[in-house]
């Protein structure tokens, strides 16, 4: 394992013939948490998507990609199926196809007692068997975020989990990634729209702008 | 003239166009000579329907089998061909796949191109009057509309959870059966539910052939002049139909919301 768990040299993204970010050198250390800042459009949303490997010239496999958690702004989830498939779904990565049918047709006791005690860490233990389309968005983010603790990844990736909840909702979120990403010892990258938020509970903002990286710095 | 008015105006010409090539007279709605007296026997036995208890029992039964065993067979043909129609479950596969598609969606419209009747003039003649005729002829075109409906729901359901899957690296496979099926199972639903309907209709109107299902009486009292029986028999559809769509309501609200 390398010292760094981000490693990004002077990197570019075209999508379609465009270029989206352009000269990106960014360095993480394992277990950093780093927020990234910028206008709607800065590229913050294609920064993430490069680092999880799906866009780029340094494409991840899968088995890689299993490594990473990532939390998407719209929550992503299977909306009409129970929060414990949403959260058993965090390792299909690490499973062939019968396996991951086998855990979503019929998952054993010792998996959703694992997946309940991590609805438990979240906050919504109670909401196990309840269909996830019928939570409200704070709570279908719990899932997400739970869906992510199942999974097991080395580092989190959080692409405005926050945006669409109310500014106490959206603290109590961020609060408990944050918590959650250092307790694991993840390396945590959130993209967000809140200064204040962000300024609160990461020592590190990277600020995004057209597609650049203006300014990268401890937080002070 | 924007595309969407062109279109429009292109829709209510032809419409124009049929009727006036029809060279239907408003006079001719009217019946003539017998059909006066036959229609106010057919309408004035509405009030008096009569038939056999029993025969009303067992061509509701039949109907009903016949109905039920069809779409179950239309059902689990459907679902699989759907699967290999849907241009979602190919994505990311070279030329071979998408040949294979395009092969599928043949097969599946070569199905429903054939009406249900049609099915079961080929299938008595090749079959005989047996149960199996009647269940093969609407189970076959109900497969294959059933088969292009469901394809399409698949490709139309939201892609959100499928993307979230590929970031956490799920396989190809992994990502269209957890990501993108179970979102479209309740419309899949729906629709068949909807299309069972349809297969009672279908399979009473099969007894105008010969087999023993609500249309076989229809057909036998009319011919008889027996109105009264005729209503009889049209009541107990008109009431299978609307029995079944308030169940099927029913079902899709447990299922389906």
């Amino acid at each position: 394992m390398t010292d760094l768990a981000i490693d990004l040299q002077h990197a570019n993204l075209y999508l379609d013939g465009k270029q989206i970010l352009h000269d990106i050198t960014l360095q993480a250390k394992h277990g950093e948490c780093i927020a990234l800042l910028g206008p709607s459009g800065a590229g913050k949303t294609s920064l993430l998507r490069m680092l999880n490997g799906v866009v780029g010239d340094n494409l991840k496999t899968a088995a890689q990609r299993s490594q990473i958690g990532f939390v998407h702004q719209d929550h992503s989830l299977v909306p009409n199926v129970r929060v414990a498939n949403n959260v058993l779904m965090g390792r299909l990565g690490s499973l062939n196809f019968w396996q991951s049918l086998m855990m979503q047709l019929r998952p054993d006791k010792k998996e959703l007692a694992a997946v309940h005690a991590i609805l438990e860490r979240v906050g919504i233990a109670d909401k196990l068997f309840e269909r996830t389309d019928s939570l409200s968005g704070g709570e279908q983010q719990r899932v997400a975020l739970a869906r992510a603790l199942y999974q097991l990844p080395q580092m989190l990736l959080a692409d405005e989990p926050v945006a669409s909840l109310d500014k106490s909702r959206a603290r109590k979120i961020i609060e408990l990634l944050h918590e959650t990403a250092h307790e694991e010892e993840w390396t945590f990258v959130v993209s967000l729209h809140d200064e204040k938020l962000a300024r609160e509970f990461f020592p590190r903002i990277v600020r995004l702008e057209d597609g650049r990286i203006v300014s990268d710095g401890d937080n002070v | 003239m924007s595309n969407r008015a062109r279109i429009l105006l292109g829709i209510t010409i032809a419409s124009i166009a049929a009727y006036l090539y029809l060279d239907i007279s408003v006079t001719e709605l009217l019946p003539k000579g017998n059909g006066v007296r036959i229609v106010q026997q057919f309408a004035s036995a509405a009030l008096s329907p009569e038939a056999s208890a029993q025969n009303i029992f067992m061509a509701l039964l039949v109907t009903v089998k016949y109905a039920v065993a069809a779409i179950t067979l239309a059902f689990a043909l459907a679902l699989p061909l759907s699967v290999l129609a849907s241009s979602s479950f190919w994505i990311g596969c070279g030329v071979p796949c998408q040949m294979l598609r395009w092969l599928v969606r043949s097969f599946i419209a070569l199905m429903r191109s054939v009406h249900e009747l049609l099915w079961a003039v080929l299938l008595l003649a090749a079959m005989g009057l047996s149960p199996i005729s009647a269940v093969i002829a609407i189970a076959i075109p109900y497969a294959g509309t059933l088969a292009k409906v469901f394809s399409d729901i698949i490709d139309e359901s939201s892609l959100k959870a499928e993307n979230a899957l590929n970031s956490i690296g799920a396989s190809r496979w992994q990502k269209f059966f957890f990501g993108r099926l179970p979102q479209a199972i309740p419309d899949i639903l729906s629709y068949a539910f909807y299309r069972f309907e349809c297969a009672l209709r279908s399979s009473a109107i099969l007894g105008f052939f010969g087999f023993p299902t609500l249309g076989y009486y229809i057909k036998l009292e009319f011919d008889n002049l027996n109105y009264s029986k005729v209503w009889a028999y049209l009541y107990v559809l008109l009431a299978m139909v609307v029995a079944v769509e308030y169940y099927s309501m029913q079902l899709r609200r447990r299922f389906v919301a």
